[in-house]
């Protein structure tokens, strides 16, 4: 609503103030006597109505006017106002996959931020929407297959058709909830350990002016979910439009080339409208230049990006598994020979061939083909402590077995037919999927170092070298997990910045006693002042109703 | 929900209800007075007045009544000697006879500032009332004591035939309603207790002075009656277009006391009970006290008061 219209109800108050000024006084009414008026009893009693009650009502009416003008001059709330929705994805076929099941979905509740180490704290939900069902966006995870493209170099682009983005979330409150967030943290990023995190822009850009109630029109909302940049340093963007306007969304970045893609006006009802937009693999792209339909970009600021220190022990320096851990923009990579010694701290060590002992500290460690005996430990099953991770291998090379046959089984034995041999696993037990079904290749130390068993890729077959490529993918985001799990932890100081919650669970589940529903006033702004309106026009009732029947 | 000062706002703003000019001189109907022509009161079984008159007294004397025979006593006059007793009976007895008195009648108006109200005023009405009663009584050769309960009292008027009637009238004429009622007070001063006494009145008022009005009535009158004069004002505003929805400052003509009423149905309704309240607390006080009470209304024609109720209760024949 405009500006004119809001001075145009505001002008009704001088016809109000003009009728109350004109207000007919009390008329006179001679009787024989007050015996009858005095035996009113309650009817009578307490109506007497001063002047300064009758002022009273006047400034009652005039809050009233005041709220509602308040409430329609606000922007607008309608159908036609826009929420961008953005989701930094991880690694390239690499996502939690949560209890949600085979289609792997991850679930994002928004609602009020909880305070510091209450119910919302780690682990917990870094907002909640208690008995706001309708306030839940549920992303959809990139299908194994069509995550399964080929590695950036080697042709085949993502196939993002499958990385489908459901929305379950009542766009009004969503809106209402993200805004409240923006304007709690301007210019913070919302990171978590697992789940996707929350972006908000910079205060300058963030579609809320501080305090509730102002939503600034017309530009479109904007805020970000998503996850940690992946190891890749890739960002996928999902956008969210709420509406059914059409909006031009141009993303640009250091080192990104700029994208546009034309989102919403495909829900008639008004709710939110998705779309994924790919972007081009930028390096470090900590900052984005977000904007819409043409007006001025707001500036995103993606999680860090570090580096990730890979050491690998093989004999071919610029074999297949090297080129393909070179071929992640965040790896450092530093290649050993046979019986080489390296006191060089790594996120990852690969043995491609034997190293030379002892081993530098490495939270992950992996096998390939080499005697996984110098990275010690005995192998059992055990679940994923971060969760699964799924990779996608389309090759019908492998070999499986079962995990009671991979038990103690020597690693020439696991290459069968010459071909590499994947160890099937329960599905809370593996670390990656398959096509074929899970696969166990996990074991634990006493150090809690999470090592990996795998085979000797084949270095001249190329139809191994696509899940090669992702098996080392995999090995690089765990690392890169885990150096997140050290540095993304909440910080106290700012106890919006708390952990979502593990995949796939509920609202319910983290038993808030939150004040639900405040933060969505405080963002809606128009609902509180429309609630005050009809709370003035009820007092001013009251006050008419209450006075009258003192002696003057 | 109340629509306060805004629901109340009327344009164009009804012409206020004109009050009733409290000085105005006492209006009396005369055409009532030529009416009650024939009327007379009830004589009383025995008369109480001083003087000699055309009612029969309660004891001996020289009316022309026959009360009874005695025996002769020396002193007695021979000319009440009955001869044909004597031949008779051969006794010598005397017809004696009753006293012949004057019947004495206390009328008292109640003409005090509230009875300003009411179209046609409950003055005009109680003054009609008051001189056509009087006009009976001095058509009946009654003593007549009128008194005019008003802030200019002109005392206690009497007369005992019709020729005190011009002067009567010329006295409540010239009156006006106005003052606070004492009416007990009034009644007090009166002399001796009269055979019939008569209080004209609204009765609007304390409980404490009601009964004082009436236990002074009572005391004035071996028979005493309370003719209550209302006002449809009084009872029901609303339907006399009064007491609208909106604030209303309701004022006490006798007092000044004032009182901000905002009027609704609810109000009405509520005055409308408090006033058949009050008319039944007025009632059985009348009642417990032996005090006859009509109720009269303003708009009601008198000649049915006199023809009727009054002639029904035994007070006109």
């Amino acid at each position: 609503m405009s500006a004119p219209i809001g001075l145009a109800l505001l002008l009704l108050a001088a016809p109000i103030v003009y009728l109350w000024l004109q207000r007919p006084p009390a008329r006179a009414l001679r009787v024989s006597s007050l015996l009858l008026a005095r035996a009113l009893g309650g009817a009578a009693r307490s109506r007497a109505a001063p002047s300064w009650l009758t002022l009273l009502q006047l400034a009652l009416v005039l809050g009233a006017l005041l709220s509602i003008t308040a409430a329609l001059v606000g922007p607008d709330r309608g159908a036609d106002r826009s929420l961008v929705l953005l989701r930094l994805a991880g690694s390239t076929g690499a996502a939690p996959a949560g209890s949600a099941g085979a289609t792997g979905l991850w679930e994002l509740r928004l609602a009020r931020p909880e305070g510091p180490g209450g119910p919302g704290g780690p682990g917990g939900l870094v907002e909640r929407a208690r008995g706001e069902p309708a306030v839940e966006a549920v992303f959809g995870e990139a299908a194994d297959a069509g995550d399964a493209a080929a590695p950036p170099g080697e042709g085949g682009a993502p196939d993002f058709a499958a990385d489908t983005l459901t929305a379950q979330i009542a766009a009004e409150r969503a809106v209402a909830a993200l805004a409240a967030r923006c304007v709690a943290a301007p210019d913070s990023l919302y990171r978590g350990l697992d789940g996707p995190t929350v972006a908000a822009v910079e205060a300058a850009g963030c579609p809320t002016a501080p305090g509730p109630g102002s939503i600034a029109p017309p530009a479109p909302l904007q805020v970000a979910l998503g996850r940690p940049t992946g190891p890749l340093g890739e960002l996928e963007l999902a956008v969210a439009v709420a509406g059914d306007q059409a909006h031009a969304v141009e993303i640009a970045g250091p080192g990104l080339a700029p994208t546009t893609a034309t989102l919403g006006g495909r829900d008639e009802a008004g709710a939110l409208g998705w779309s994924m937009l790919r972007l081009d693999m930028a390096l470090d792209a900590t900052e984005l230049q977000l904007g819409a339909d043409g007006g001025p970009p707001r500036r995103l600021r993606a999680p860090p990006t570090g580096a990730i220190r890979v050491s690998l022990w093989t004999a071919a320096p610029e074999g297949p598994v090297a080129r393909a851990l070179r071929a992640y923009p965040r790896v450092r990579l530093s290649t050993f020979g046979p019986g080489e010694i390296s006191d060089q701290d790594a996120d990852l060590i690969v043995l491609a061939v034997a190293p030379g002992l002892p081993l530098p500290p490495s939270p992950v460690r992996a096998s390939l083909g080499a005697d996984p005996a110098p990275l010690g430990g005995a192998w059992r099953t055990a679940a994923p402590a971060r969760g699964a991770l799924r990779v996608a291998e389309r090759s019908s090379l492998l070999n499986y077995t079962a995990a009671g046959t991979a038990e103690g089984a020597a690693v020439p034995d696991l290459r069968a037919d010459g071909r590499p041999t994947l160890v099937l696993a329960p599905q809370d037990r593996a670390l990656w999927l398959s096509q074929s079904g899970p696969i166990l290749a996990e074991r634990e130390e006493p150090g809690g170092l999470t090592a990996f068993l795998t085979i000797a890729p084949d270095e001249v077959s190329p139809a191994e070298r696509v899940p090669l490529l992702h098996l080392l993918g995999n090995l690089v985001d765990r690392a890169a997990g885990a150096d997140q799990t050290a540095s993304l932890a909440p910080d106290a100081a700012q106890p919006w910045a708390q952990a979502f919650p593990s995949p796939g669970a509920r609202p319910e589940d983290a038993g808030a006693d939150g004040p639900a529903g405040s933060a969505l006033l405080q963002g809606l702004g128009a609902r509180p002042l429309i609630t005050l309106a009809f709370a003035l026009l009820l007092a001013q009732g009251l006050v008419g109703r209450l006075a009258g029947g003192r002696s003057a | 929900m109340s629509a306060g000062w805004l629901g109340r706002w009327r344009a164009p703003r009804p012409a206020e209800a004109a009050p009733a000019a409290a000085d105005d001189p006492l209006q009396p109907s005369a055409a009532l007075l030529a009416a009650l022509g024939p009327l007379r009161l009830c004589p009383p079984t025995f008369a109480r007045g001083q003087s000699s008159g055309d009612r029969r007294g309660r004891g001996a004397g020289s009316g022309l009544e026959f009360a009874e025979h005695r025996p002769y006593q020396p002193g007695d006059d021979l000319r009440h000697l009955d001869a044909h007793a004597f031949l008779r009976l051969q006794q010598e007895l005397v017809r004696t006879f009753h006293a012949d008195r004057d019947q004495t009648v206390l009328i008292a108006a109640d003409l005090s500032a509230s009875t300003a109200i009411g179209r046609p005023r409950k003055a005009d009405v109680i003054a009609s009332i008051a001189l056509g009663l009087a006009g009976v009584a001095l058509n009946s050769r009654d003593s007549l004591r009128l008194r005019l309960l008003c802030a200019d009292d002109p005392g206690p008027l009497a007369g005992r035939d019709r020729a005190a009637m011009p002067a009567l009238r010329a006295a409540v004429e010239s009156a006006r309603p106005g003052g606070v009622a004492q009416v007990g007070l009034g009644l007090r001063g009166a002399a001796a207790r009269c055979d019939r006494a008569v209080l004209i009145s609204d009765a609007l008022m304390e409980d404490e002075a009601l009964i004082e009005s009436l236990e002074g009535l009572r005391a004035a009158g071996a028979r005493a009656l309370l003719i209550q004069v209302v006002a449809p004002e009084d009872i029901d505003p609303a339907s006399e277009g009064l007491l609208e929805d909106g604030d209303w400052d309701v004022i006490d003509v006798e007092s000044n006391q004032q009182l901000r009423l905002s009027s609704d149905r609810r109000l009405r309704s509520a005055w409308a009970e408090a006033a058949q309240a009050w008319m039944d607390r007025v009632g059985r006080a009348s009642l417990s006290l032996g005090v006859q009470r009509l109720v009269w209304s303003t708009r009601q024609a008198l000649p049915p008061l006199f023809y009727g109720e009054l002639r029904r209760i035994g007070w006109l024949q």
